[in-house]
């Protein structure tokens, strides 16, 4: 059992959108101590728990904790406080401050967070502490991600390569939302047993956290948690963008269109008029 | 001999025989002058003997009784030592010697000779391991950064029809492969299927098995996994392995599936064969000219020594013909199969109908699925035809009723990364001094000595270990992601 050691990586949108800010939802200061706080409790539970924190907007993503230029001088041992909470605490005040001012002075490209992109950083730091295990030691991972972006944030290839080698790496991803229903992530906690929430109340942020994100997902099954969602895996056409039933799909590059059409849009080789489908075509030859 | 001296600074061997371990008989040990010169080959020489060629001058080692039941790597090594001690003169003073592995008739097999030139450290490190499975695991990644850098494939044959035709006779008891050539074969082709299967989402698959002179197609073609894992399953008992094969009937049964395909669907064959003879009732050259009309390209995977009737057989239908160094070796040639083969711009492409089906709004009662219609089983979620409404508890599978192909959009996107393959990283040279941090995993770049990446859009460094994961599995690169287009 003590060879399993347990990894947590918390990706944090500090993109909070304006309806959360101004209608005094939840200040920015009370979000990020529930965020601290569930970090210690995770690093509380058991000697061999390892944290992980990243920061994400609409401009960068950057890991705050740990940390490689964390000096230890900078940091005052505050009395009776163990070193890693005050470290952890000291990295993500400090470097949470300082990114947000950072990117304060950047122009805004866009109006969603680059959760994408910390999710791929994020899989090459486990994959590097993986290599780094000693033998006969286990690493379980999983990716929490907290997020108050409204809707699909990434290219969704893009995404969706990075959910299917979460998949493969065992790496389960886990979505806190404080606003929207976001299909993108349901998808993402779907295909990797994670699970999709959105916090009914966000006065009572961290204890939702406790509750749900804090088990290891091998006690959740235990728990009393919410009922996974039902995932939508309806894909929206190239043509219209708009969800579909049926489709029909390119042979060559796999685009999907509501009609059929002459010649792809996408690669642009041209079909053949429609084929008996290849079961049929199976069914003939019996 | 004059021709090497020491200003010619990396004499290049190669070693070259046949590479099945058991059937081993000859290993030529060419020395040749530089990359472009063709290796000489010698004809007619006695088996049990290594033979070396340093230009014009042929040396022999006759292998003692002991040495013949050297493994296939051991053999290699100790033709290496051989060769070394014959051309110590030669080899004084020089930096590095380039070794090549090559198989019997792949005389072009040039593949590896370059970016290979330190392999003999590797090989002196190991050297009490005999690390040789080192050796052609490197082999493997830089073969992999030569494709990458050939990428841009520009159109794939996305949907593909492979019949899997495995040996199961009596030769696939041998114990070459651990723990015997059946289950070795048994463990990857299943974990083959399940992969080819995911990458490929359209495609269809079956699995036909040959043994005591006859062909039994125990999987139809489909995209079910599940189905043809279960499939699989009986062939696990030790009584399966009977008789010999057949190949003629396993291929003809293969094509019969096949013929009636649309012309647009690529048709393939890929020939797991342990054995060294086929019973067949007919003459098998018609059988090649058959598939090689109905444009079905065949591969084979032997696992034994080059059998002339199966090279021709690939050669003729436009497929490939590997023979398996190890069990390593033997997955890596499997999955190699698994990528989207690239396809001439004028191949015929089509559109097809698929289905996406979604859970329905309201709750259901507990209901059947059409998957499991004979095992009473109900369940209450499911996936519902959109078409006909018919309910499956898994995805992909093509509706029973009404013959559409049901998959999520998720199916759809998987096999994406080959269409769209990211840059490849561009080395670089690492100074001490160094103070940044990998970009992907946070690993400071003066710990890790070795050689740095660069991405060349995103101009983000990346560790070698980084790059090896961004490009093999993670199939995005974190710098490019956060730059907006
Ligand atoms: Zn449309
Ligand atoms: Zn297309
Ligand atoms: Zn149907
Ligand atoms: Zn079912
Ligand atoms: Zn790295
Ligand atoms: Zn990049």
């Amino acid at each position: 059992m003590e060879s399993e050691k347990s990894l947590l990586i918390v990706i944090l949108d500090t993109s909070l959108t304006h309806d959360v800010m101004c209608n005094n939802k939840i200040r920015m200061s009370e979000y990020l101590n529930a965020v601290t706080v569930f970090v210690n409790c995770h690093v509380m539970l058991k000697p061999t728990n390892k944290v992980a924190v990243v920061v994400v907007d609409t401009i960068d993503c950057q890991f705050v904790y740990p940390d490689n230029n964390l000096s230890l001088t900078s940091l005052r041992q505050t009395t009776g406080q163990c070193e890693i909470f005050s470290q952890v605490e000291y990295s993500l005040r400090n470097n949470i401050s300082n990114f947000i001012s950072q990117n304060a002075k950047k122009d805004i490209l866009t109006t969603e967070p680059l959760i994408g992109a910390a999710c791929a950083k994020s899989l090459c730091y486990i994959s590097r502490l993986e290599r780094e295990l000693e033998a006969g030691k286990s690493l379980n991972s999983r990716i929490l991600i907290i997020t108050g972006s409204d809707n699909e944030c990434d290219k969704y290839v893009r995404f969706m390569n990075i959910v299917f080698t979460a998949q493969k790496q065992n790496v389960i991803i886990d979505v806190c939302s404080l606003e929207h229903d976001i299909a993108l992530l349901q998808q993402a906690c779907d295909i990797t047993e994670g699970i999709f929430f959105k916090v009914p109340n966000l006065s009572a942020l961290l204890q939702y956290l406790l509750w749900i994100f804090l088990p290891d997902p091998g006690i959740r099954k235990k728990l009393v948690v919410p009922p996974p969602n039902r995932v939508d895996y309806r894909p929206l056409c190239f043509c219209h963008r708009e969800l579909i039933d049926i489709g029909y799909v390119c042979s060559v590059c796999l685009s999907i269109f509501c009609k059929f059409t002459p010649i792809c849009t996408t690669c642009e080789v041209v079909f053949k008029t429609p084929t008996p489908l290849p079961g049929k075509a199976k069914k003939k030859k019996k | 001999m004059s021709s090497i001296s020491i200003k010619n600074p990396l004499p290049k061997f190669s070693v070259k025989g046949n590479t099945s371990p058991d059937k081993w008989e000859k290993w030529k040990l060419l020395l040749s002058k530089s990359k472009g010169e063709t290796v000489k080959s010698i004809k007619g020489t006695p088996s049990k003997e290594i033979v070396f060629c340093l230009n014009d001058t042929i040396l022999c080692h006759s292998l003692s009784p002991d040495e013949r039941r050297y493994s296939q790597a051991e053999k290699e090594v100790l033709a290496l030592v051989f060769v070394c001690e014959r051309f110590k003169l030669f080899l004084l003073g020089q930096k590095y010697l380039s070794i090549m592995a090559v198989g019997m008739n792949d005389i072009k097999g040039y593949r590896w000779e370059s970016g290979y030139e330190k392999s003999w450290e590797e090989i002196k490190e190991n050297e009490k391991g005999l690390g040789f499975s080192a050796l052609t695991e490197s082999l493997a990644l830089l073969e992999q950064k030569k494709k990458k850098q050939n990428g841009k494939i520009v159109r794939l044959g996305m949907m593909r029809h492979l019949n899997i035709i495995v040996d199961f006779s009596d030769a696939m008891l041998d114990q070459d492969l651990k723990p015997t050539r059946q289950i070795c074969t048994l463990k990857l082709v299943q974990k083959f299927i399940k992969e080819f299967l995911e990458q490929n989402p359209i495609s269809q698959l079956g699995i036909i098995v040959t043994r005591n002179r006859r062909a039994e197609k125990i999987s139809d073609l489909s995209g079910n996994s599940r189905k043809h894992l279960q499939s699989l399953e009986i062939c696990y008992s030790s009584n399966y392995c009977i008789g010999e094969p057949s190949l003629q009937n396993s291929l003809e049964l293969a094509l019969s599936s096949m013929k009636m395909l649309p012309s647009h669907t690529s048709r393939e064959i890929l020939v797991i064969f342990g054995s060294l003879n086929t019973c067949d009732p007919g003459s098998i050259k018609d059988t090649i000219e058959l598939l090689k009309t109905h444009g079905v390209k065949t591969s084979v995977i032997g696992l034994c020594a080059d059998v002339y009737i199966l090279r021709t057989l690939c050669n003729v239908t436009g497929g490939q013909y590997h023979i398996v160094l190890e069990d390593s070796h033997f997955q890596e040639l499997l999955l190699n199969y698994i990528k989207p083969r690239s396809v001439s711009k004028d191949c015929e492409a089509t559109c097809v109908k698929m289905g996406f089906p979604h859970h329905s709004e309201k709750l259901p009662s507990f209901t059947a699925c059409m998957c499991h219609l004979d095992d009473n089983v109900m369940n209450k979620v499911g996936y519902f035809c959109p078409q006909c409404n018919s309910k499956y508890c898994e995805l992909p599978v093509e509706c029973k009723t009404c013959g559409i192909t049901l998959v999520t959009s998720a199916h759809l996107v998987r096999p994406l990364h080959h269409l769209i393959p990211i840059h490849v990283f561009k080395d670089m040279i690492n100074s001490p001094d160094n103070n940044s941090q990998c970009y992907g995993c946070q690993k400071r770049i003066n710990e890790c000595m070795e050689q740095i990446s660069v991405c060349n859009d995103c101009k983000q460094i990346y560790c070698n270990d980084c790059d090896e994961f961004i490009h093999n599995l993670l199939h995005v690169c974190p710098g490019c992601a956060v730059l907006i287009k």
